[in-house]
């Protein structure tokens, strides 16, 4: 019984940190409409920020900047390189030139901070034990911030005009643009969304696990997959999430290394070909 | 038509940022090509070592290890009056990386002898190239058991997992314990050294009760760690290097596991205290134990010294065993050798060095023999003998 509970754990866990990447990337994409990689470089800011801030403040004030932070880079970025890039390039360039953006943070990241890991914290986190549950306080604080910023991300796009603003240019831009929304502004407020999301991610990661720079590229495919399977609007994101999590703790435990992974994307590639809808369905494909 | 004039404007200005960047690429070429410098003749000998990446700690340590032992031959008269030249490669541990690098060094740098790797995977992909192209490959710390049988022109300065996975097998065996797990890296230093634990611990009658490997940028554990829970088993013996190993550790207590924590060798680097912290407490782990600062012998005392007012810290086993793989090539270029054939010829007939790390003796495979292996423990947040076992 013990066993399933961790394993449960683990998997809400692993869940809370890809609901937030990916809701993050699918945000992104939804506006943008091309695969956004520099949503990696603010989970980078999101995370060396975080641990950065720590050395000399607390880790609720040093996790308020970090996302801050990533925040300030996502919009910086979204409205001064990749908003002017995307009148004039296509999709795919788009979608090299934010490669770029993440290979130049992973570059920075490593140039500033070394190319070991580094950890919010030295030694096991304190955990909370009522049996037979065991979690550490991390995960309790991230899952619920996961879980709020979520329903959060839901309230804004379906009740506020700046959220409605971003569904309208999610489904036609052009049409949207005719009927009077300001889309370089409700886009911006996107990008500012959308950063603070991949930086709550990389607080996470750096508090709950250790930060390198190549970690980006791993969590933003994974968080990439989630959003795809989940049939790319925001709650099917964190549908998504769900899947992978799941398959990734449930494979872990039985199977070797190596063949998780592949087994895994096996089965997200299956899902995806007889996907019809199968998730997109539960998520209708809107935000 | 304003926006053919701005596009008319636009085109000789990209033109020209090309011919800069061409300009600026062909001048880096040339510089990294070109023979450019005072001029006189030099030995070049080639390294590669992960210089960036999570393995950069050993590679860092691996290349002031070199360039000491380069420096005190040059400073001596060099080779026949020739200074020696080393050509660094970055591996980042990576075998495809450490390829590429090694294709560079022998077909541009045109080197007869490599020192590297410091990881067994980079060392084996390189292996059936070193042979192909019969320039020396010396690793430094490479300790997979498949390098035994990886070419004739392949040695190593580091005594194989089979003496390591020995080693921790006797001592869990003398200590009682009986079911073991083990979680090793997905790669062939882990599953060499899981191989020859197992092997070892099941001649004793214990029983290894889970072998579960890992993927190599992995930095969940807790899935693994759940499954070692539920086995129960006296000892968890982790294989990977210093930073899985710590996050491996931080989790399992965060778990709640309690059993005997086992790793390797590549653990005993000041990052997985800083990582780990009280969780480490306790690990046991063997080594090698040819190099130890805090009981050197004289010329390892020489050695310390020198590279402590070369770089402003203490070698570790990386750097001594880096400046004896350099040593052995070296020693045989002084007696004439100078292509990978001849190196490989003087080390094969010669085959006993004497370095920092001691009496450098190889066997016929090209792998050093005759090293021992003590049993070390994490105490008080340092790394120190475990009584008994030295």
């Amino acid at each position: 019984m013990p066993v399933a509970v961790d394993l449960i754990v683990a998997i809400l866990a692993l869940w809370a940190l890809y609901a937030l990447l990916s809701t993050a990337f699918s945000l992104s994409f939804r506006v943008g409409g091309f695969f956004d990689l520099s949503v990696g470089a603010s989970f980078l800011v999101g995370a060396y920020a975080t641990w950065c801030c720590s050395r000399v403040a607390p880790v609720a004030v040093s996790t308020a900047c970090g996302v801050v932070l990533a925040g300030v880079l996502a919009a910086t970025l979204g409205r001064w390189l990749v908003a002017p890039l995307a009148v004039r390039v296509s999709p795919m360039a788009l979608f090299v030139a934010t490669l770029a953006i993440l290979y130049i943070g992973q570059s920075v990241a490593a140039l500033a901070f070394g190319t070991g890991a580094l950890v919010l914290q030295s030694g096991p986190a304190a955990t909370a034990e009522i049996w037979p549950v065991r979690v550490t306080y991390v995960q309790l604080l991230f899952g619920a911030v996961a879980l709020a910023a979520v329903v959060a991300l839901r309230v804004w796009l379906r009740s506020t005009p700046w959220g409605r603003f971003a569904c309208a240019i999610s489904d036609d831009r052009s049409l949207a643009g005719l009927f009077g929304v300001p889309v370089e502004k409700a886009i911006f407020r996107c990008y500012w969304v959308s950063g603070i999301l991949a930086g709550l991610a990389g607080a996470y990661f750096v508090a709950d696990r250790a930060v390198d720079p190549s970690q980006a590229l791993t969590m933003l495919l994974s968080a990439m997959v989630a959003a795809i399977v989940g049939g790319e609007a925001i709650l099917g994101a964190v549908l998504g999430a769900l899947v992978l999590a799941v398959m990734e703790k449930t494979l872990g435990f039985w199977l070797q290394g190596n063949w998780q992974t592949t087994v895994t994307f096996a089965i997200l590639l299956s899902v995806l070909i007889a996907r019809g809808g199968a998730l997109a369905q539960v998520a209708r494909r809107r935000m | 038509m304003t926006d053919g004039k701005q596009d008319r404007k636009k085109a000789p200005l990209g033109w020209i940022a090309l011919a800069v960047l061409v300009v600026a690429l062909g001048v880096g070429i040339l510089f990294s090509l070109g023979p450019w410098g005072d001029g006189q003749e030099k030995l070049r000998i080639g390294a590669i070592l992960p210089l960036t990446g999570d393995s950069a700690s050993w590679g860092k340590q691996g290349r002031w290890g070199i360039e000491l032992a380069v420096r005190e031959v040059n400073e001596s008269g060099g080779i026949d009056g020739k200074q020696v030249e080393v050509v660094y490669e970055d591996s980042q541990a990576i075998p495809r990386l450490g390829v590429a690098a090694f294709s560079k060094l022998t077909k541009v740098d045109e080197v007869p002898a490599v020192v590297g790797d410091i990881v067994s995977a980079t060392t084996l992909a390189m292996a059936p190239h070193a042979e192909e192209q019969k320039v020396v490959l010396m690793g430094i710390s490479t300790s997979a058991p498949a390098i035994t049988n990886a070419g004739t022109f392949t040695f190593r300065v580091w005594p194989s997992d089979n003496l390591e996975g020995a080693a921790a097998a006797d001592w869990a065996n003398s200590k009682g314990y009986k079911k073991v797990s083990v979680l090793h890296m997905a790669n062939d230093y882990g599953a060499g050294l899981a191989g020859a634990f197992k092997s070892r611990f099941a001649g004793y009658g214990g029983s290894v009760v889970s072998v579960q490997s890992y993927a190599q940028d992995q930095t969940d554990f807790r899935s693994n760690l759940t499954r070692a829970k539920a086995d129960a088993p006296d000892v968890l013996y982790i294989i990977g290097y210093y930073k899985d190993v710590a996050l491996a550790l931080k989790q399992a207590r965060e778990l709640g596991l309690s059993m005997v924590f086992m790793g390797p060798t590549a653990v005993e680097n000041p990052n997985l205290l800083s990582i780990a912290g009280d969780a480490a407490e306790g690990l046991i782990y063997p080594t090698v134990v040819d190099f130890d600062p805090a009981n050197p012998t004289k010329r390892q005392s020489e050695f310390i010294e020198k590279f402590r007012a070369a770089n402003g810290t203490d070698p570790d086993w990386a750097s001594s065993h880096a400046y004896d793989a350099a040593l052995v090539i070296l020693e045989a270029m002084k007696s004439g050798a100078r292509t990978g054939e001849q190196i490989r010829a003087t080390i094969d007939s010669r085959r006993e060095f004497e370095g920092v790390t001691g009496t450098i003796r190889f066997d016929e495979h090209g792998d050093v023999i005759d090293k021992r292996i003590i049993i070390k423990t994490v105490r008080n947040g340092k790394f120190t003998v475990l009584a008994g076992t030295e």
